[in-house]
Protein backbone atom coordinates (compact mmCIF):
# COMPACT_ATOMS: atom_id res chain seq x y z
CA UNK A 1 0.00 0.00 0.00
CA UNK A 2 1.26 3.45 -0.47
CA UNK A 3 2.12 6.70 2.09
CA UNK A 4 -0.02 7.02 4.90
CA UNK A 5 -1.04 10.69 3.54
CA UNK A 6 -2.57 9.12 0.80
CA UNK A 7 -4.69 6.06 1.83
CA UNK A 8 -6.49 5.88 -1.67
CA UNK A 9 -3.18 6.19 -3.58
CA UNK A 10 -3.27 2.53 -4.32
CA UNK A 11 -6.95 1.84 -4.69
CA UNK A 12 -7.68 1.07 -8.75
CA UNK A 13 -10.73 -0.86 -8.70
CA UNK A 14 -13.19 -0.32 -11.58
CA UNK A 15 -16.07 -2.79 -12.22
CA UNK A 16 -18.07 -3.11 -15.38
CA UNK A 17 -21.63 -3.06 -15.60
CA UNK A 18 -23.77 -5.71 -17.42
CA UNK A 19 -24.17 -5.04 -21.00
CA UNK A 20 -27.92 -4.58 -20.71
CA UNK A 21 -27.77 -2.01 -18.95
CA UNK A 22 -29.04 0.60 -21.13
CA UNK A 23 -31.96 -1.59 -21.98
CA UNK A 24 -32.92 -1.35 -18.33
CA UNK A 25 -32.89 2.41 -18.03
CA UNK A 26 -34.84 2.64 -21.18
CA UNK A 27 -37.26 -0.38 -19.92
CA UNK A 28 -37.61 1.76 -16.61
CA UNK A 29 -38.32 4.85 -18.54
CA UNK A 30 -41.01 3.53 -20.34
CA UNK A 31 -42.82 2.09 -17.60
CA UNK A 32 -42.41 5.30 -15.73
CA UNK A 33 -43.50 7.31 -18.42
CA UNK A 34 -46.21 4.76 -18.44
CA UNK A 35 -47.21 5.20 -14.67
CA UNK A 36 -47.38 8.79 -14.86
CA UNK A 37 -50.02 8.68 -17.56
CA UNK A 38 -51.86 6.27 -15.80
CA UNK A 39 -51.43 8.84 -12.63
CA UNK A 40 -52.35 12.12 -14.47
CA UNK A 41 -55.51 9.86 -15.59
CA UNK A 42 -56.51 9.14 -12.34
CA UNK A 43 -56.01 12.46 -10.91
CA UNK A 44 -57.95 13.56 -14.30
CA UNK A 45 -60.86 11.65 -13.07
CA UNK A 46 -60.89 12.24 -9.20
CA UNK A 47 -60.74 16.04 -10.64
CA UNK A 48 -63.57 15.62 -12.83
CA UNK A 49 -65.78 13.52 -10.41
CA UNK A 50 -65.00 15.92 -7.47
CA UNK A 51 -66.18 18.95 -9.78
CA UNK A 52 -69.36 17.15 -10.46
CA UNK A 53 -70.06 16.20 -7.44
CA UNK A 54 -69.72 19.83 -5.87
CA UNK A 55 -71.69 21.25 -9.25
CA UNK A 56 -74.41 18.72 -8.41
CA UNK A 57 -74.33 19.36 -4.21
CA UNK A 58 -74.60 22.84 -4.87
CA UNK A 59 -77.12 23.47 -7.66
CA UNK A 60 -79.59 20.65 -7.53
CA UNK A 61 -83.25 21.98 -5.57
CA UNK A 62 -83.36 20.45 -2.59
CA UNK A 63 -86.76 18.25 -1.51
CA UNK A 64 -88.56 20.86 0.09
CA UNK A 65 -87.75 23.08 -2.59
CA UNK A 66 -91.64 24.57 -4.52
CA UNK A 67 -89.68 23.86 -7.79
CA UNK A 68 -88.93 19.97 -6.50
CA UNK A 69 -91.90 18.99 -5.43
CA UNK A 70 -94.23 20.69 -8.36
CA UNK A 71 -92.82 17.75 -9.81
CA UNK A 72 -95.00 14.87 -8.93
CA UNK A 73 -92.26 12.48 -7.83
CA UNK A 74 -92.50 13.82 -4.66
CA UNK A 75 -95.23 13.29 -2.00
CA UNK A 76 -97.21 16.76 -1.91
CA UNK A 77 -98.92 18.37 1.28
CA UNK A 78 -102.52 17.78 0.83
CA UNK A 79 -104.46 20.98 1.08
CA UNK A 80 -108.21 20.83 2.17
CA UNK A 81 -110.25 22.39 -0.80
CA UNK A 82 -112.34 24.36 1.96
CA UNK A 83 -109.40 26.52 2.52
CA UNK A 84 -108.51 29.61 0.32
CA UNK A 85 -105.30 29.13 -1.49
CA UNK A 86 -103.25 31.65 -3.53
CA UNK A 87 -100.23 31.38 -4.97
CA UNK A 88 -98.27 34.14 -6.38
CA UNK A 89 -95.20 34.92 -8.11
CA UNK A 90 -93.89 38.14 -10.10
CA UNK A 91 -90.74 38.52 -12.09
CA UNK A 92 -90.00 42.41 -13.29
CA UNK A 93 -92.96 42.54 -15.84
CA UNK A 94 -95.60 40.01 -14.93
CA UNK A 95 -97.56 38.62 -11.94
CA UNK A 96 -99.01 35.11 -11.81
CA UNK A 97 -101.75 34.28 -9.06
CA UNK A 98 -103.64 31.00 -9.16
CA UNK A 99 -106.33 31.27 -6.83
CA UNK A 100 -109.14 28.45 -6.05
CA UNK A 101 -111.97 28.51 -8.57
CA UNK A 102 -113.86 25.99 -7.02
CA UNK A 103 -115.76 24.16 -4.08
CA UNK A 104 -116.17 27.03 -2.06
CA UNK A 105 -118.06 26.60 0.60
CA UNK A 106 -119.74 29.71 2.23
CA UNK A 107 -119.48 29.80 5.86
CA UNK A 108 -118.96 33.61 5.70
CA UNK A 109 -115.64 33.39 6.83
CA UNK A 110 -112.60 32.32 4.71
CA UNK B 1 -21.56 19.84 -24.10
CA UNK B 2 -23.86 22.32 -24.08
CA UNK B 3 -25.47 20.50 -27.14
CA UNK B 4 -25.81 17.34 -25.53
CA UNK B 5 -27.44 19.29 -22.33
CA UNK B 6 -30.26 20.78 -24.88
CA UNK B 7 -30.64 17.60 -26.61
CA UNK B 8 -30.76 15.90 -23.14
CA UNK B 9 -33.72 18.60 -21.98
CA UNK B 10 -35.55 17.66 -25.08
CA UNK B 11 -35.50 14.35 -23.42
CA UNK B 12 -33.48 13.07 -26.91
CA UNK B 13 -32.47 9.55 -26.47
CA UNK B 14 -29.56 9.58 -28.11
CA UNK B 15 -27.89 12.08 -25.93
CA UNK B 16 -29.56 10.13 -22.88
CA UNK B 17 -27.53 6.99 -24.89
CA UNK B 18 -24.40 9.70 -25.19
CA UNK B 19 -24.38 10.83 -21.11
CA UNK B 20 -25.10 7.00 -20.11
CA UNK B 21 -21.61 6.47 -22.40
CA UNK B 22 -19.50 9.39 -20.80
CA UNK B 23 -21.18 8.78 -16.75
CA UNK B 24 -22.31 5.23 -16.02
CA UNK B 25 -19.52 3.90 -14.98
CA UNK B 26 -18.08 6.27 -13.04
CA UNK B 27 -21.26 6.39 -11.37
CA UNK B 28 -21.67 3.14 -10.88
CA UNK B 29 -17.94 2.66 -8.88
CA UNK B 30 -19.30 5.25 -7.14
CA UNK B 31 -22.08 3.76 -5.37
CA UNK B 32 -20.53 0.71 -5.51
CA UNK B 33 -18.18 2.21 -3.09
CA UNK B 34 -20.62 3.57 -1.27
CA UNK B 35 -22.68 1.23 -0.79
CA UNK B 36 -20.60 -1.90 -1.25
CA UNK B 37 -22.96 -3.94 -2.84
CA UNK B 38 -23.47 -4.45 -6.40
CA UNK B 39 -27.03 -4.80 -7.22
CA UNK B 40 -28.26 -2.45 -5.33
CA UNK B 41 -25.39 0.19 -6.66
CA UNK B 42 -26.31 -1.03 -10.69
CA UNK B 43 -30.44 -0.23 -9.87
CA UNK B 44 -29.17 3.10 -7.88
CA UNK B 45 -27.19 3.57 -11.23
CA UNK B 46 -30.44 2.88 -13.57
CA UNK B 47 -32.45 4.98 -11.03
CA UNK B 48 -29.93 7.84 -11.48
CA UNK B 49 -30.13 7.68 -15.32
CA UNK B 50 -33.97 7.46 -15.32
CA UNK B 51 -34.05 10.85 -13.24
CA UNK B 52 -31.49 12.45 -15.51
CA UNK B 53 -33.98 12.01 -18.34
CA UNK B 54 -36.56 12.90 -16.51
CA UNK B 55 -34.97 15.88 -14.49
CA UNK B 56 -32.74 17.25 -17.58
CA UNK B 57 -35.71 19.93 -18.45
CA UNK B 58 -34.49 21.78 -15.16
CA UNK B 59 -31.14 21.55 -15.46
CA UNK B 60 -29.60 25.07 -14.98
CA UNK B 61 -25.76 23.54 -14.67
CA UNK B 62 -23.02 23.22 -17.46
CA UNK B 63 -21.68 21.05 -15.21
CA UNK B 64 -23.24 17.90 -16.01
CA UNK B 65 -21.28 15.65 -14.31
CA UNK B 66 -21.58 17.46 -10.68
CA UNK B 67 -25.30 17.30 -11.66
CA UNK B 68 -25.65 13.79 -11.80
CA UNK B 69 -23.05 12.70 -8.86
CA UNK B 70 -25.88 15.00 -6.96
CA UNK B 71 -28.76 12.84 -8.11
CA UNK B 72 -26.62 9.77 -7.66
CA UNK B 73 -25.48 11.00 -3.90
CA UNK B 74 -29.31 11.60 -2.80
CA UNK B 75 -30.23 8.28 -4.14
CA UNK B 76 -27.57 6.74 -2.30
CA UNK B 77 -27.92 8.73 1.14
CA UNK B 78 -31.74 8.30 0.63
CA UNK B 79 -31.10 4.51 0.72
CA UNK B 80 -28.79 4.75 3.76
CA UNK B 81 -31.82 6.43 5.65
CA UNK B 82 -34.47 3.89 3.58
CA UNK B 83 -32.24 0.82 5.05
CA UNK B 84 -31.21 3.03 8.46
CA UNK B 85 -27.68 0.93 8.10
CA UNK B 86 -24.79 2.38 8.06
CA UNK B 87 -22.45 -0.38 6.36
CA UNK B 88 -24.36 -1.99 3.67
CA UNK B 89 -20.89 -3.84 3.39
CA UNK B 90 -20.28 -7.16 4.01
CA UNK B 91 -17.04 -8.58 3.89
CA UNK B 92 -18.95 -11.77 1.00
CA UNK B 93 -19.91 -8.92 -0.77
CA UNK B 94 -16.67 -7.47 -1.27
CA UNK B 95 -14.77 -10.91 -1.81
CA UNK B 96 -17.28 -11.39 -4.42
CA UNK B 97 -16.75 -7.68 -6.02
CA UNK B 98 -12.75 -8.51 -6.47
CA UNK B 99 -12.99 -12.30 -6.88
CA UNK B 100 -10.94 -11.72 -10.53
CA UNK B 101 -8.54 -9.78 -9.45
CA UNK B 102 -5.17 -10.56 -8.89
CA UNK B 103 -3.09 -7.94 -8.79
CA UNK B 104 -3.81 -4.52 -6.05
CA UNK B 105 -6.65 -7.29 -5.04
CA UNK B 106 -5.50 -6.94 -1.35
CA UNK B 107 -5.18 -2.90 -1.00
CA UNK B 108 -8.57 -3.08 -2.31
CA UNK B 109 -10.02 -5.00 -0.08
CA UNK B 110 -8.27 -3.54 2.60
CA UNK B 111 -9.44 -0.04 1.29
CA UNK B 112 -13.29 -1.03 0.70
CA UNK B 113 -13.25 -2.12 4.15
CA UNK B 114 -11.65 0.24 6.44
CA UNK B 115 -14.53 2.37 4.02
CA UNK B 116 -17.24 0.81 5.14
CA UNK B 117 -16.45 1.14 9.03
CA UNK B 118 -16.89 4.88 8.48
CA UNK B 119 -19.83 6.47 9.07
CA UNK B 120 -21.47 7.93 5.86
CA UNK B 121 -21.34 11.45 6.67
CA UNK B 122 -17.14 11.11 6.36
CA UNK B 123 -17.33 8.19 3.72
CA UNK B 124 -19.72 10.97 1.07
CA UNK B 125 -17.10 13.40 0.98
CA UNK B 126 -14.23 11.40 1.18
CA UNK B 127 -14.82 9.05 -2.05
CA UNK B 128 -15.93 12.38 -3.22
CA UNK B 129 -12.82 13.49 -2.82
CA UNK B 130 -10.24 11.38 -2.94
CA UNK B 131 -11.44 8.31 -5.04
CA UNK B 132 -14.05 10.67 -7.80
CA UNK B 133 -11.52 13.84 -7.60
CA UNK B 134 -14.02 16.64 -7.44
CA UNK B 135 -12.86 19.91 -6.22
CA UNK B 136 -14.45 21.17 -3.03
CA UNK B 137 -16.53 24.26 -4.57
CA UNK B 138 -18.06 20.89 -6.66
CA UNK B 139 -18.58 18.76 -3.90
CA UNK B 140 -20.25 22.04 -1.96
CA UNK B 141 -22.44 22.48 -4.78
CA UNK B 142 -23.59 18.46 -4.99
CA UNK B 143 -23.78 17.93 -1.21
CA UNK B 144 -25.06 21.47 0.04
CA UNK B 145 -22.59 21.97 2.77
CA UNK B 146 -20.34 24.58 2.96
CA UNK B 147 -16.22 24.17 1.75
CA UNK B 148 -15.50 24.48 5.39
CA UNK B 149 -17.48 21.89 6.56
CA UNK B 150 -16.91 18.96 3.65
CA UNK B 151 -12.40 19.93 4.12
CA UNK B 152 -13.04 18.99 7.81
CA UNK B 153 -14.97 15.74 7.25
CA UNK B 154 -12.81 14.73 4.33
CA UNK B 155 -9.78 15.34 6.70
CA UNK B 156 -11.60 13.78 9.16
CA UNK B 157 -12.59 10.76 7.47
CA UNK B 158 -9.05 10.02 6.35
CA UNK B 159 -7.97 9.81 9.86
CA UNK B 160 -10.54 7.90 11.16
CA UNK B 161 -9.89 5.69 7.63
CA UNK B 162 -5.66 6.00 8.93
CA UNK B 163 -6.28 4.50 12.33
CA UNK B 164 -9.05 2.22 11.30
CA UNK B 165 -6.76 0.17 9.01
CA UNK B 166 -4.14 0.19 11.62
CA UNK B 167 -6.53 -0.77 13.89
CA UNK B 168 -8.05 -3.31 11.78
CA UNK B 169 -5.43 -5.02 9.63
CA UNK B 170 -2.12 -4.07 11.75
CA UNK B 171 0.09 -1.77 9.46
CA UNK B 172 -0.49 -3.37 6.23
CA UNK B 173 -1.35 -0.33 4.89
CA UNK B 174 2.11 1.30 5.85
Amino acid sequence: MGSRDNVFSDYTRKEQLNDDFEDMVFHKIKRKKKQRAVALSSFGAFILGGFLFISITLFLPEKNDPLFTKGGSVAREEVPVTDYVTFAASDDSNNYVIEQVGNFEDTGTI
Amino acid sequence: MTELINKLKQKDEWALKEVMRMYKGQIFNYLLLMLGNREKAEELTQDTFVRVYFKAGSLKTENLKAWIYKIATNLALSEFRKKRIKNLFSIDDVSEIHYSYEQKLGENIIIEEALSLLPEKYRVPLIMKEVDNFSFEEMSDILQKPVGTLKSLVFRGKEKMRSKLEVQFGGNNG
